[in-house]
C-alpha cells in the first residue's frame, strides 16, 4: 500500500472514529436513545471495517480501474460523514420529542383514569339522587313547605279557570275580578 | 402496608381475564396498563382499574406508568406482572417477603436459581443466549449475578419504583434497570419461582429482536455506565 493510500485511510478512519465517538456522546448525555444508537453504531463500524479492508473488498477491487481510487473512497466516507452527522442531529430531536410523547401519553392516560372514576362517583351519586327524588313523590314526609305551597297554588289556578268556564261567579267572587271593589 | 400488581397489557384479551381472576381470589389491588391494545384488552379488566395509553409505549413506558400510578397512589410496593398469564400471584408473598423484611429495594422473580430452577419453563435458544449474555455483562459491570435477567416478575419498594418513576429504560429494560438500581444503590435479590407458558397469544420478544438484543444491552449498559450526571432531558 502507498503513502498516500496509507493516509486516506487515516484519514477515513479518523472521520468514522469521530462520527462513532459523537454517537456514543449523544447516547451518553440522554441526546439519542439506545433504540436509535445500535443501528448507528452497527452502520459505522460496518463502515470502519469497510475501511480497513479497502483493499480488498470485491467492490472497491472494481474501481481500481478507476484513476482517482483512494479520491473516491475518502469522498464516499466524507459524505457518509456528512449524512450521518445531520441525521443525528435530526435523530436526537427526534429522540427528545419521543421522550415527551412519551410523559404526555403516561399523564392523559392517568388523567384520563381519574376522569373516569370521578365520572363513575358522579353517575353513582346522581342516581342515588334521582332515587331520592322518587322516594319523595311517593313518600310526603321528604316534602318542603314550598311543594305544599306550589301544590296549592296550582290547585287554586285551575279552580278559578273551571270557574271561568262555567260562570257566573259567585257574587262575593264578582266583586274582585271586575273593578267593584274599588268603588 | 399497600401492595399494587401492575399488570403491563398488549392484546392479551385472551390471557388477561383468566389473570385477573387469579389476583382477585388472592385480593391484592392491581392496575392494569393497556398499551394501545387493538382488541379488548381495557373492557376486560373485570372492576380493576384500567390505565389506557393512547399510543403504543412498549413494555418499558407501560411499566413505568404503572409504576407513575402507584407513586400518586401512595403504595408501598409495586409488584409488575405480565399480562400474558406468565406470572403465578400465588409466588407473590415469597418474591415481597424480601420486601417487607427490609432486605432488598427490588427482588426478581426468577427461572433460573442454581438451587431450584424452573425445568417446567421453556424458554427459546435466541432468548436463553440474549439472557446469558446480559447476565455476564452485569456481572462485569457490577459483580451481582443475576441468573435471570428477562424476568419481568418482580417487585419494588417506594423508594426504587418512585426512582422508576422518573427515569425507566424503554426497550426491553429488564437488564437495563438492574444497573440502574445498582448505580443508584438499591439493594437487588433474587428469588426462585415458577413461571408458566404463554398459553395463548404471541409474544413480542420475536427471534430478530433476540438477535438485535446483546447489542442493545451493550450500548444501554455502556450509556449508564458513562453517564456521569443525571440524564438531560427538557
Amino acid at each position: 500500500m502507498t503513502s498516500f493510500s496509507l493516509m486516506v485511510q487515516t484519514v477515513c478512519l479518523g472521520v468514522l472514529g469521530f462520527l462513532l465517538f459523537y454517537t456514543l456522546w449523544l447516547m451518553r448525555s440522554g441526546h439519542l436513545n439506545a433504540h436509535v444508537t445500535v443501528r448507528w453504531v452497527l452502520a459505522e463500524c460496518g463502515a470502519i471495517v469497510a475501511v480497513l479492508l479497502w483493499a480488498r473488498l470485491p467492490f472497491i477491487t472494481y474501481t481500481s480501474a478507476m484513476g482517482d481510487r483512494e479520491l473516491l473512497v475518502i469522498l464516499a466516507v466524507i459524505i457518509f460523514a456528512f449524512v450521518a452527522f445531520l441525521m443525528l442531529d435530526c435523530l436526537s430531536r427526534i429522540s427528545t420529542h419521543t421522550y415527551q410523547i412519551k410523559r404526555l401519553t403516561q399523564e392523559l392516560a392517568l388523567l384520563r383514569e381519574t376522569v373516569q372514576k370521578n365520572r363513575g362517583k358522579l353517575a353513582v351519586d346522581h342516581e342515588i339522587g334521582t332515587e331520592r327524588g322518587s322516594a319523595c313523590g311517593s313518600d310526603k314526609k321528604g316534602c318542603s313547605i314550598w311543594d305544599v305551597i306550589i301544590a296549592m297554588w296550582m290547585l287554586a289556578c285551575i279552580c278559578l279557570y273551571l270557574l271561568e268556564i262555567w260562570g257566573p261567579y259567585p257574587s262575593f267572587l264578582t266583586k274582585f275580578f271586575t273593578a267593584d271593589y274599588l268603588q | 402496608m399497600r401492595i399494587l400488581l401492575v399488570i403491563p397489557a398488549h392484546n392479551e384479551e385472551e390471557n388477561l381475564p383468566r389473570l385477573l381472576h387469579e389476583v382477585r381470589q388472592e385480593g391484592y389491588d392491581a392496575v392494569v396498563v393497556d398499551d394501545a391494545s387493538t382488541d379488548a384488552t381495557a373492557e376486560l379488566a373485570g372492576g380493576f382499574p384500567v390505565v389506557s395509553l393512547a399510543v403504543n409505549l412498549g413494555i418499558g413506558g407501560s411499566v413505568q406508568t404503572g409504576f407513575l400510578y402507584g407513586v400518586r397512589k401512595n403504595y408501598d410496593v409495586v409488584v409488575q406482572v405480565d399480562g400474558d398469564g406468565q406470572h403465578d400471584p400465588k409466588w407473590i408473598p415469597v418474591i415481597i417477603a424480601p420486601i417487607l423484611a427490609g432486605e432488598a429495594d427490588c427482588v426478581i422473580g426468577s427461572r433460573y436459581r442454581p438451587e431450584a430452577p424452573d425445568i417446567e419453563y421453556r424458554t427459546p435458544l435466541t432468548r436463553r443466549i440474549g439472557m446469558y449474555f446480559s447476565t455476564g455483562l452485569l456481572l462485569l459491570a457490577t459483580g451481582i449475578r443475576i441468573h435471570d435477567t428477562t424476568s419481568g416478575f418482580r417487585a419494588l419498594n417506594r423508594g426504587a419504583f418512585s426512582f422508576f418513576a422518573k427515569d425507566y429504560p424503554v426497550d426491553h429494560p429488564e437488564a437495563e434497570s438492574l444497573l440502574l438500581l445498582h448505580n443508584n444503590g438499591f439493594r437487588v435479590r433474587e428469588v426462585a419461582v415458577k413461571m408458566r407458558c404463554r398459553v395463548k397469544g404471541k409474544s413480542m420478544f420475536s427471534s430478530v429482536r433476540a438477535a438485535l438484543y446483546p447489542m442493545r444491552v451493550v450500548i444501554g449498559f455502556m450509556g449508564l455506565l458513562f453517564k456521569t450526571s443525571p440524564r438531560k432531558r427538557p
